[in-house]
């Protein structure tokens, strides 16, 4: 095992010097100890949309973020917020058409992704950063077998011998919990848990700094659910990979992130570490989500939902997006652009009604 | 996979003794008279119920039909043809080579250009080169077979001369019978594949597949084309039996002397043994073009193969 890790971190090396080597960027001579501490992913002012019948859907609105070696994010949100789309846009795996990114730049280790040529970025992709997909049933390539699919990324991305790559696929379905010897079988012979078990282990198998999990766990049952949480978190700590956990499971994000941004119309409208997020949630929107929860300590009969949908990402109001359904808008919140406020260190918002009150 | 192919086997015997019975029903059935046509319109009553009685056609339907399906199914025998006099069987042999050769070569030719084709129109789905392909193929599908050889003929073979208008002197004499047969199959399956394509396109492993690195071209070939075959398959056994039924149009427009021109002059002459013995031929040839696709279809799709397997399932 040791001998191993000293062979993917040699072969890391090459092709960090493969991708990186002829640019002319100082992160090439940062020492690991200093990196460690900068983000090691950064995405600034990410804009997508989507064009469906000449009409155009801003799916993400200027979102940043950083995230450090080894740290975690949860992008919570409802469904459509845009949290897969900036996981995707991260991985430049967007359908266009007809997605398009039309804005912002990712800095991962000192490059701009979105400089990089469509086969620099496959020395990325499945490398450097990984993705596990929503629904197993559908992630895995039905007419492959599951070890075949598991080599396939080791051998795209290191100098192994075929037997080389098998060896640590092998170690691999160890460290997910599957026998070995199933590794011939075909994913219609897997359930769902297993296969989300082959996914995760696709994903980590080549070492990725940053981990994407796009709702890893929301296709299973609660029991597994934990299981595979539990699972990722372990490996994490192994690999010191970084995540980005998108999720609706306000407990999952509790067990398994740093920090947390709450998406909503592809904004993010609140961000902070984990701790000033569950015990001062202040945006009205974070409010209302944690209001929809229910609580074992407490006798109310309903839960509180938040009042009325997302507003339709065609025609996005001015000012704020959640200004329709919150309990606090004034005028002042449907004109012009709400800028984001640090309201603690570390602590940001973007709605003026609170700020004020902070 | 044995147990498999001997079970298809007996189904495929099951079928070829339903066609039998069917075929030969059915031409009881029919109000014609066969003695006429060969005597002729002045032939007299006598003439025609000697015939008839050297037919056995006065026999009741029950001997009848036990007669030939005694002779078809258990001595392999058909019988003499009553317009030559002559025994079908070397007749038939003679000629099953020429249309085998047409067919397999027709069907060879089909799935590996219709399967491209429809790969480069699905990848470039709704671009320009796509509506080319397509209109192509909607062209070659709706165009009658027969026309379409009839046009090669004037073209090829009168206007520019390259091949012999009919025969089978030289292989040229198989160039058109082989192209024109392919081409409807063409674009059957590549508007297939193309659709197989644009479905397969958009599911959740291509974007993993994507997701780990793996260039677009590997992408293509080893993650969406295994499973957009899947579907191709099943349709392609459906282009074998459109295909065979063609043939006997086909032969005949090349005067190619194979078992479908010799089954359209059988019926038209009402030779009953010989419309009795091709359709058994054909029918056995398509059931069985039909087991080795479905044997494909089980080396593709993993589900199948591991039914096929039964019993070694964990």
């Amino acid at each position: 095992m040791a001998k191993d890790i000293k062979r993917v971190s040699a072969q890391q090396r090459k092709d960090y010097m493969r991708v990186y080597g002829n640019r002319k960027k100082s992160s090439l001579h940062d020492t690991y100890a200093e990196k460690a501490d900068k983000p090691f992913l950064e995405v600034k002012d990410l804009e997508v949309i989507y064009t469906s019948n000449k009409q155009i859907v801003k799916a993400v609105n200027g979102v940043s973020f950083q995230l450090k070696r080894g740290e975690s994010l949860a992008l919570v949100g409802e469904t459509g917020a845009g949290k897969t789309t900036i996981c995707r846009s991260i991985l430049r795996i967007l359908a266009d058409p007809p997605a398009k990114m039309t804005g912002g730049d990712i800095w991962m280790d000192g490059v701009n992704l979105t400089d990089l040529s469509e086969e620099e970025m496959l020395e990325v992709r499945g490398a450097k950063i990984a993705m596990i997909f929503q629904d197993p049933m559908t992630a895995l390539n039905p007419s492959m077998q599951v070890g075949k699919q598991i080599i396939e990324g080791l051998m795209l991305h290191n100098d192994y011998t075929p037997a080389q790559a098998e060896e640590r696929a092998k170690e691999m379905f160890e460290m997910v919990g599957i026998a070995p010897n199933r590794m011939v079988e075909y994913p219609f012979e897997f359930s769902g848990g297993m296969k989300q078990r082959v996914v995760i282990a696709m994903a980590l198998a080549c070492n990725p700094v940053v981990l994407l999990a796009d709702e890893p766990t929301t296709a299973l049952d609660v029991t597994i659910q934990a299981q595979v949480m539990d699972l990722i978190r372990e490996l994490r700590n192994k690999l010191n990979t970084a995540m980005v956990l998108v999720t609706h499971d306000l407990g999952v994000v509790a067990q398994n992130c740093d920090n947390v941004a709450i998406v909503y119309s592809g904004q993010i409208i609140e961000y902070g570490s984990k701790e000033s997020i569950f015990l001062h949630p202040t945006h009205p929107y974070t409010i209302g989500l944690f209001g929809a929860l229910p609580n074992m300590n407490d006798n109310s009969e309903r839960l509180t939902p938040i009042a009325g949908t997302m507003p339709d990402p065609t025609r996005l109001p001015d000012g704020c997006a959640f200004a329709p359904r919150c309990p606090h808008a004034t005028d002042a919140c449907r004109t012009g652009v709400i800028p984001e406020k640090e309201i603690a260190p570390g602590h940001k918002i973007r709605c003026i009604m609170r700020d004020k009150e902070a | 996979m044995f147990k498999f192919v001997v079970n298809r086997l007996l189904y495929t015997v099951l079928v070829l003794i339903a066609v039998g019975f069917v075929i030969f029903t059915l031409l009881y059935l029919s109000p014609d008279n066969p003695a006429q046509f060969k005597l002729g319109n002045t032939a007299s009553a006598s003439d025609i119920e000697y015939l008839n009685h050297l037919w056995g056609l006065d026999r009741p339907y029950l001997v009848q039909l036990w007669d030939f399906m005694y002779h078809a199914f258990i001595r392999f025998d058909f019988g003499d043809s009553w317009q030559y006099s002559a025994p079908i069987w070397p007749e038939l042999f003679s000629r099953i080579p020429r249309t085998l050769l047409i067919n397999l070569l027709a069907l060879l030719m089909n799935a590996p250009i219709g399967i491209f084709l429809g790969i480069f129109a699905g990848l470039h789905g709704g671009k320009w080169q796509d509506s080319v392909v397509m209109i192509i193929c909607m062209i070659l599908v709706s165009v009658p077979g027969f026309w379409l050889a009839l046009m090669c003929i004037s073209l090829f073979c009168v206007k520019l001369g390259w091949l012999p208008v009919f025969g089978i002197e030289t292989w040229k004499g198989y160039v058109l019978p082989i192209i024109t047969g392919a081409l409807g199959g063409i674009a059957m399956n590549a508007r297939q594949v193309r659709s197989a394509i644009l479905e397969v396109f958009r599911e959740d492993y291509i974007t993993t597949a994507r997701a780990k690195g793996v260039p677009e071209h590997t992408v293509t070939y080893s993650h969406m084309l295994p499973n957009a075959l899947m579907p191709i398959i099943t349709s392609f056994s459906g282009a074998i039996a459109h295909l065979i039924g063609g043939s006997a149009i086909t032969e005949n427009i090349f005067s190619i002397p194979g078992v479908g021109s010799y089954m359209l002059t059988a019926s038209q002459t009402r030779d009953y043994p010989v419309v009795r013995a091709t359709a058994v031929f054909m029918c056995a040839f398509t059931t069985l073009v039909m087991l080795v696709t479905d044997l494909v279809y089980g080396f593709i799709d993993p589900r199948i193969k591991a039914a096929y397997a039964s019993g070694k399932r964990k």
